[in-house]
């Protein structure tokens, strides 16, 4: 049994990991960059190490600053969740190498599966169909010859990506050299390895995904399916689970296919094998993510499993406590993910202060975040500050819950992508669960209708403050008229200092 | 008393009359009388407003001139109508490219960010639609399109450095 774990991420996911952890009565360690220094992870935890700028390279990413840290502190095991260091097979090695748990598969499978081309190659060995594509490119000859084979439309993508980081589409021959050029200077500088590989762009397709966890015994077990085909530039923005895609057999074969990657890898922990599905419901395998995912507690709500807890009791060589034929998968979760984005803009990131948050709540609702009042929203990281999700018996209850939850949630201070996710809820084809990852694209059109009635609202609502303003102005002002004593008036602007609308800080009572 | 109040919306000025009379509170927006209750909850500039019986909630920011008011995801800046500010209109939100001379773009950045890779020199010819400037900001690439045809004329940036919103990066005529 761990006695200390220490987080290496921060934010949300920091906070979920040691929420876990503080369940299972095991000691929280959380890292924190001095940017997030009032963050909740760190004020959340049991200990807490500051250990670097802000800047990512220089803190969340610094592993051997990370590792020097659990030394000092003696952890048990280091949680990487995701992003980050999730994924760097350098980094669970010196976990291994200084005898601390890295709660995650291998190195080797990290980094057997974390190639893109090799993974392909394992899973294709394996009997599984991969979406067609070709090999790691040497040249700028084996690419064109490459992609006279593959066809166009197809995607360059980074042998070391992921994440739906450094793709490139390209619909034409002529586009490839450039598209080649810069794909391989984004992978280099995002993944610190330039090298590229192609495939076929299958457009109209579902992504569906199914969630392994393994144990040190041989087990792999399954754990459902999610479907994640709203995205936006390869970034998922709304998950869930079950699929609307998937029927009862198509569900066997994609946990067979899936159990069968995870063995072929040897994988321990958990894990997500990606698939894409054509119009058929033909799936083709696209990769593993060998961390634990964002979208992790659509799958929690439908099988009622805690995935974080575990991935401790599985990283501590325990068995996992349920077989394949054990796993239910009851009812329907949506989970959307909340971003400092204007959706009104191009999404482009909204970097600021939250001033003010109030999370919603009651039935079917789940909230992962850690938001507070006066959070600031740095722009070192990932625009995600939090994750709304919502259970139902069946999908429409979900989407009833979900619409009434992104309403009741009020993020004051900086743009988010709220509105977006609100019109998808009212989206007949997103209702109807008729969904390809063009969906975006095909049917959505963010509506910049501004709502009458609100600018009445906002118009009355600033009058009333500016008149309440005037009136005290006033009264202020007869009060230096009238009262010549100077202590009553002290005391008598201090009680109006009280009863400050607010806007300026609060201050506390003068000494009367 | 009654007092008259001229606030600026946007491009639109309107008046909204405020009476605290016997009846309580009232409003008048347009041409009608409305019954008011409006209470401060706590102390981060949140209000309920109750507008005849239909309770609304808002945010309030005291800023140069007026009030930034939100309501649900947006927000709202409402001015103070003044005689200098009816000669000078605000910019209702922050633009990518503001008009210079006749004919002249100045491409300023709409966020905060490193300047990550400029795909054009001086002198280029671009058309709409073309990709300019990649600026990475939140870990993520940020393609800024060319929203006219020009020709560059000047380039203000370089790769690595680091932009604040609205500052330039390119002149396009």
């Amino acid at each position: 049994m761990f006695k200390k774990l220490l987080v290496a991420n921060r934010g949300e996911i920091a906070l979920r990991i040691l929420r876990s952890c503080r369940d299972l009565g095991i000691s929280g360690v959380a890292v924190y960059s001095d940017v997030d220094r009032e963050s909740l992870h760190v004020r959340y935890a049991d200990e807490a190490y500051l250990i670097g700028p802000g800047p990512a390279s220089e803190s969340y990413l610094n592993a051997a600053k990370i590792i020097e840290v659990a030394k000092k502190a003696r952890v048990d095991a280091i949680h990487p969740g995701y992003g980050f260091l999730a994924e760097n097979a350098h980094f669970a090695e010196a976990c291994r190498e200084n005898h601390i748990t890295f709660v995650g598969p291998s190195p080797e499978a990290i980094r057997l599966l974390g190639n893109k081309v090799e993974s392909r190659r394992l899973m294709a060995k394996a009997g599984i169909p991969v979406v067609p594509g070709s090999r790691a490119l040497a040249t700028t000859d084996t690419a064109a010859a490459a992609a006279t084979r593959i066809g166009f439309p197809l995607l360059v993508k980074a042998a070391s990506g992921g994440g739906g980081k450094g793709i490139r589409a390209v619909h034409r021959a002529e586009e490839l050299p450039i598209a080649l050029e810069i794909a391989s200077r984004e992978a280099g500088s995002a993944f610190g390895d330039g090298a590229l590989y192609l495939e076929k762009f299958l457009e109209a397709v579902r992504h569906v995904e199914v969630q392994i966890i393994a144990d040190h015994h041989g087990n792999v077990v399954a754990l459902g399916e999610r479907e994640c085909s709203i995205q936006r530039r390869y970034q998922k923005m709304i998950e869930e689970a079950p699929s609307t895609a998937v029927d009862e057999a198509l569900r066997q074969r994609l946990i067979e296919m899936a159990v069968r990657a995870g063995k072929a890898a040897d994988y321990v922990n958990v894990g997500t094998v990606e698939f894409l599905l054509d119009e058929e419901g033909n799936p083709s395998f696209l990769e593993v993510n060998t961390r634990l995912q964002v979208e992790h507690p659509v799958t929690e709500l439908v099988t009622g499993i805690d995935l974080v807890a575990d991935q401790l009791l599985v990283a501590e060589g325990e068995p996992l406590p349920y077989r394949q034929d054990e796993v239910r998968v009851r009812g329907w979760a949506i989970e959307c993910r909340i971003a400092a984005e204007d959706p009104f803009n191009e999404f482009f990131p909204s970097v600021g202060k939250v001033s003010f948050v109030s999370e919603p709540g009651g039935p079917g609702v789940r909230v992962d975040s850690a938001l507070y009042d006066g959070a600031d929203i740095p722009h070192y990281y990932d625009p995600l500050i939090a994750k709304l999700s919502a259970r139902g018996r069946d999908r429409a209850e979900a989407i009833r819950r979900m619409r009434r939850a992104l309403q009741e949630f009020k993020i004051v201070g900086v743009s988010t992508n709220i509105p977006f996710h609100l019109q998808v809820m009212d989206n007949v084809h997103f209702i109807a669960g008729t969904l390809d990852t063009g969906f975006v694209e095909k049917h959505f059109r963010l509506d910049q209708q501004d709502e009458l009635e609100n600018e009445e609202i906002a118009l009355v609502a600033a009058s009333l403050l500016a008149h309440n303003k005037r009136k005290e102005a006033l009264r202020s002002a007869s009060l230096a008229g009238v009262c010549a004593s100077p202590w009553r008036l002290q005391s008598r602007r201090s009680v109006l200092r009280e009863r400050d609308w607010g806007m300026r800080r609060m201050t506390w009572r003068k000494s009367i | 008393m009654a007092e008259k109040y001229l606030m600026r919306l946007g491009d639109a000025v309107r008046e909204v009359e405020v009476e605290e009379g016997p009846k309580g509170l009232r409003v008048r927006v347009n041409k009608r009388w409305h019954t008011i209750s409006l209470k401060q909850i706590g102390y981060t500039g949140l209000f309920s407003l109750i507008v005849d019986n239909c309770p609304y909630e808002f945010f309030a920011k005291e800023r140069n001139g007026g009030f930034d008011i939100v309501i649900g995801s947006r927000a709202y800046s409402v001015l103070l109508e003044t005689p200098e500010r009816r000669a000078a209109p605000l910019p209702a939100r922050p633009v990518t490219a503001e008009p210079l001379e006749a004919g002249d773009w100045l491409v300023l950045s709409p966020m905060m960010g490193i300047v990550r890779e400029i795909y054009v020199s001086m002198g280029d010819m671009v058309k709409t639609g073309d990709i300019l400037i990649v600026i990475e900001a939140m870990k993520m690439n940020n393609d800024l399109k060319a929203r006219r045809s020009g020709r560059v004329q000047r380039v203000y940036v370089s790769p690595g450095e680091r932009v604040e919103q609205g500052g330039a990066l390119l002149l396009l005529a």
